[in-house]
């Protein structure tokens, strides 16, 4: 109250505040409640933008403090394989602040108590000495590598969660008919794994099958026959404009070793998902608060509005005792600065355990190596900064209507306000006038319904966003399982597999169909284009991979070309009879021979990952020779499993000796619904809130409303008109801008559920997620009927008011 | 004969209010009988227990004690339906303030009145009784305040109730409107054979009366009936 110096508002040093305080205190008593709903407002929107701008700071400071820390990676370049010492052709370049050198490789993995089940397991090497100079690890539980020769390994802390494994624990790791048992020293968390995904192309963070372990440079080189030699290069730069110039220096001075495209930490997998994460809820954090702040605004600027008009005589006095206009202005701004300053302060009490929560249940699910978490003061400041604001702005009108009333006049009855028939009330049969009275109130203060109709829609946008983001992942989710994904079982092969393999599963018992499928991943080029992605055979008229076009239309592979997904296309700006070269990224042959041509036959959509579609033994002829495929080469195999046989024959494929990893897509459907449990909760809370702002907006305006109308409504009673029948009216009225809003906020709500998906969709993020907007018949009931409760309960107080309304007192007083 | 000729009859009518531990009587053993054509003024001082007086005969209060009859039917035991619905057919008001509804016309807030009873008079023709007629269409924003005040009187007057209360009708009026006004409900009062209560602190308007009452400290102190009422063009204040 005291933050703006003014006489008038000041307390005096002998403790007594000044009577104009005094005033402003009891005028704000006087209409506790609607003041009340309107700190309720702010309290949420500056509840909701702490909230979310403290977990998106949370959020990019246990990132950045993680990628710092651990130094991870500016550039990664993956090599053929080179001697160790290539990577001093790195450290000399400038710019370079670190550089690490390592052997990876994808094997096959299984836990000793676990033997029927197949996973797939990353072997990183990373020196034993020393920590590593790039993306070094975090151990969370038993210790680092031990320099000699020591068969350790250290686990990636999702999978050893998710299978509960410990330092102690053994696995063994199966390549080329070798079997490698390593044991478990300690549980590491890497900057490199925050998101757990297998590459660009397989996003699906599966920390039930894929499994990522550390172990000494030196051990895996010997184990796989390896010594000596690295097909990884991970590169840190001394600044960020370095960045550039080294991209094209390290793929240069690694030209011998034939370097793949180098890839910078944005296009890394687990970071590009980290930060569309981070960036949701940045836009969380800035989109709900305004339309929170916006209602918050127009309310208070309606209640100082109605509060000028009811106290004309009194700033008439005011004014005759020789208060200045700024003195006015002072008071009412000071009214405004009240409730900015309690709504804001309430919003960053109750913000700040929302957002520590946000930021804990987030950060569970992810693998962050170091959590920071800090009670970010600058938002707070920036919330109160906010709320005050909204509210200061809101109240300089009103203010400014205050000063300038001429004190004469204010003493004067004011005429009453002015009314015309509106358009509508032609329209409309000639219903009775206790019919048409709630219909040209609406007309009445159209300012006053058009701020109602705001909040309407503000919290009609709020819960259909909330509600629609939900309903498009899961519709995208279940297209993608209904449509796409039709087997039940993967089988997935290291090493390429012949298609009898698919002839005998098909035989088993139990086995509905079977089908092989052959992906190899390439680099895409068209013009100065080039794009890592996988390519995927299929056999024509397949029953378990199906592909579908931007219109929801079946498709099928074709022989003469390849169907692109919707990234590619966007990517490398196809068209259909494009022609797109296509190269192996680490052929086994010479650059010139590796590179083939297909032309674009058509597209279809798909949301996740980055595939494009080839007749699988189109794809087997295109790199027969450089890949030395078997003649009926497959990489995985899709099973349909009839009713009760699912879990024998995933037995039966985890028991074949070639089987790197069984999933299932059952088990897959599961592990997404439970990580949509954290956005289900989210969508409660915006739901809560929505409904918050719906009651607070609404319950003032029909306060206000009634207040005002007091005079009228008191005259319609002595002239005879009942209880239920004013109720009705009131009903009638609120129903009506209720409906209005309904109608408005629906397709607003849809726009906003639209611009967040594209905004969550923007060309990076769209390598990574392709929603498309879906909004169930059951969210629009939902949002309607909540609202319809929300108004319906919102004006009960008011009527309330009524049932104890004075009569004669009431139809006694002037009308406002 | 007599009783049914009675409009209004209070029979020991006391209101007490409770302020705390202490009790202020509104309203002291009032005892009144008004006929039907009775032109009624209620005289006295602010705080005198006027408005009381007439919110209790126009059903928006009841009394502490003592039987209230409006129109020959008891009040007292009576629910908030039934005083709705007793105002709603027997009773006619007029404010100090008019108390129009803004959204309304002029004759559409005489209509709203009509809707309410099953049997109103015609609109227009009650219209023209208050010199109205060509301002039919107007909104309240758009009258004078003896406009206002006739287009109030014409909402009281189309329900055709037996009694039409007036709390200060000419208090927000100047003297040549407020004159007119009182000329309309004295006419009213003998064409109509309506009673008209009418409650002022203007002593000069209860020359048009036909009878007076005087209330002070919640009593009757004097009521004197008017044996040559002057007409209200006669008035002086």
């Amino acid at each position: 109250m005291n933050s703006i110096p003014t006489r008038s508002a000041r307390i005096n040093f002998n403790g007594k505040m000044s009577v104009l305080n005094l005033k402003l205190i009891r005028d704000l008593k006087r209409s506790r409640w609607q003041y009340l709903a309107v700190i309720a407002m702010i309290m949420l929107g500056i509840a909701f933008y702490c909230a979310a701008y403290m977990t998106y700071k949370n959020l990019n400071a246990s990132y950045d403090y993680s990628y710092n820390q651990l130094h991870f990676e500016h550039i990664g370049i993956a090599l053929n394989g080179a001697p160790e010492r290539a990577v001093e052709r790195i450290r000399r370049l400038p710019g370079v602040a670190r550089v690490e050198g390592r052997w990876r490789e994808d094997v096959e993995l299984e836990l000793p108590n676990r033997q029927s089940k197949r996973f797939i397991g990353r072997l990183i090497g990373i020196p034993a000495d020393r920590r590593p100079q790039v993306n070094d690890v975090v151990i969370s539980e038993g210790r680092y590598l031990s320099p000699g020769t020591e068969r350790e390994v250290l686990m990636e802390q999702s999978f050893a969660k998710h299978h509960r494994l410990k330092p102690g624990d053994q696995v063994i790791v199966k390549r080329q008919g070798q079997t490698i048992r390593l044991r478990i020293v300690g549980i590491a968390r890497s900057p490199e794994y925050i998101y757990v995904v297998q590459s660009k192309q397989d996003l699906m963070p599966m920390p039930d099958t894929f499994g990522v372990m550390f172990v000494a440079q030196e051990v895996l080189g010997s184990l796989l026959g390896k010594s000596g030699l690295i097909n990884e290069v991970k590169v840190t730069a001394q600044a960020p404009d370095h960045l550039m110039p080294l991209l094209r220096e390290t793929k240069r001075a690694l030209s011998s070793y034939r370097p793949e495209e180098p890839v910078p930490r944005e296009d890394q997998p687990s970071y590009q998902l980290m930060q569309q994460d981070v960036e949701g809820f940045r836009a969380y954090a800035v989109l709900f608060p305004v339309l929170f702040l916006s209602v918050s605004g127009l309310t208070v600027y309606t209640l100082l509005m109605r509060a000028v008009h009811l106290q004309r005589p009194v700033i008439g006095v005011l004014r005759a005792l020789g208060i200045s206009r700024r003195g006015v202005v002072i008071h009412y701004l000071a009214s405004a600065a009240v409730l900015g300053a309690i709504g804001s302060l309430l919003g960053i009490a109750a913000g700040y355990p929302l957002g520590g929560w946000a930021t804990r249940a987030y950060l569970s699910m992810t693998s962050v190596p170091y959590t920071q978490f800090a009670p970010q003061g600058s938002v707070m400041l920036v919330g109160v900064c906010i709320g005050l604001s909204v509210c200061l702005i809101a109240a300089i009108l009103p203010a400014r209507a205050a000063a300038a009333i001429n004190p004469a006049e204010a003493m004067r009855p004011p005429k009453p306000s002015a009314s015309r028939v509106p358009a509508l009330d032609h329209i409309l049969p000639k219903l009775s006038l206790l019919w048409r009275i709630p219909i040209r109130n609406l007309f009445r203060q159209p300012k006053r319904s058009l701020s109602t109709l705001f909040g309407i829609v503000a919290a009609m946008a709020l819960l259909m966003t909330a509600q629609g983001i939900l309903d498009s992942s899961q519709a995208t989710l279940n297209e993608m399982f209904a449509a796409t994904f039709r087997e039940d079982l993967r089988a997935q092969f290291l090493v390429h597999q012949d298609r009898h393999l698919v002839n005998q599963v098909r035989s088993w018992r139990g086995v509905v169909w079977a089908e092989p499928v052959l992906q190899i991943p390439v680099e895409f080029i068209k013009g100065n284009q080039t794009y890592s992605a996988l390519l995927t055979g299929l056999e024509p008229g397949t029953r378990l991979y199906g592909l579908t076009s931007d219109s929801d239309q079946p498709m099928s592979v074709r022989y003469e070309g390849a169907i692109f997904g919707p990234t590619l296309r966007k990517r490398l700006k196809l068209e259909r009879g494009d022609q797109v070269k296509i190269r192996l990224p680490k052929g086994e042959t010479e650059e010139e021979t590796r590179e083939k041509t297909v032309r674009v036959a058509g597209f279809n959509w798909e949301p996740i990952g980055t595939v494009a579609y080839l007749p699988i033994d189109e794809l087997r002829r295109l790199f027969r020779n450089e890949l030395a495929l078997p003649p009926g080469a497959v990489s995985s195999i899709l099973i349909k499993a009839a009713p009760g046989h699912e879990e024998e024959i995933r037995r039966r494929l985890n028991a074949l000796p070639q089987t790197a990893a069984v999933s299932s897509t059952s088990d897959i459907r599961k592990m997404i619904d439970s990580m949509m449990e954290l956005s289900r909760r989210f969508v409660f809370i915006m739901l809560l809130f929505g409904m918050g702002l719906g009651f607070s907006i609404l319950f003032n305006m029909v306060t206000i409303n009634v207040l005002e109308r007091s005079n009228e409504v008191a005259t319609l009673r002595t002239i005879g008109v009942s209880r239920a029948q004013i109720i009705g009216m009131i009903t009638l009225e609120n129903m009506l801008i209720g409906v209005i809003g309904a109608l408005i906020g629906l397709p607003v709500g849809r726009l906003f559920v639209e611009g967040f998906i594209t905004a969550a969709s923007s060309e990076e993020q769209m390598e990574l997620f392709a929603f498309r907007v879906t909004i169930l018949p059951s969210t629009y009931a939902l949002t309607a009927f909540l609202i319809l409760i929300v108004m319906f309960f919102s004006q009960l107080p008011a009527i309330l008011s009524l049932n104890r309304m004075n009569l004669a007192k009431s139809a006694k007083e002037r009308a406002t | 004969m007599v009783e049914t000729n009675t409009a209004v009859k209070l029979e020991g009518v006391s209101k007490v209010y409770s302020m705390g531990e202490v009790q202020v009587y509104a309203l002291r053993d009032v005892s009144l009988t008004l006929t039907r054509g009775e032109f009624v003024v209620i005289l006295g001082p602010s705080g005198c227990g006027k408005s009381t007086l007439l919110n209790i005969v126009g059903a928006l209060d009841t009394p502490t004690s003592g039987r209230v009859l409006i129109d020959g039917q008891d009040i007292q035991n009576m629910n908030e339906s039934e005083l709705t619905r007793l105002r709603r057919d027997k009773i006619g008001f007029v404010f100090q303030f008019f108390n129009l509804i803004p959204t309304l016309t002029a004759h559409e807030n005489v209509q709203l009145a009509a809707e309410l009873v099953a049997r109103p008079r015609d609109i227009d023709q009650v219209l023209a009784e208050v010199g109205l007629r060509e301002r039919a269409r107007h909104f309240p924003s758009e009258l004078s305040g003896g406009e206002q005040q006739r287009v109030a009187i014409a909402r009281g007057l189309v329900k055709n109730p037996p009694i039409l209360l007036c709390d200060e009708p000419t208090g927000e009026l100047d003297f040549e409107t407020g004159r007119m006004i009182l000329a309309l409900l004295d006419r009213i009062t003998h064409e109509l054979n309506q009673t008209v209560l009418l409650v002022t602190h203007n002593t000069a308007i209860s020359a048009i009366a036909d009878r007076v009452i005087r209330l002070r400290s919640g009593q009757i102190v004097a009521d004197e009936f008017n044996p040559n009422p002057l007409s209200a063009d006669q008035l002086q204040w």
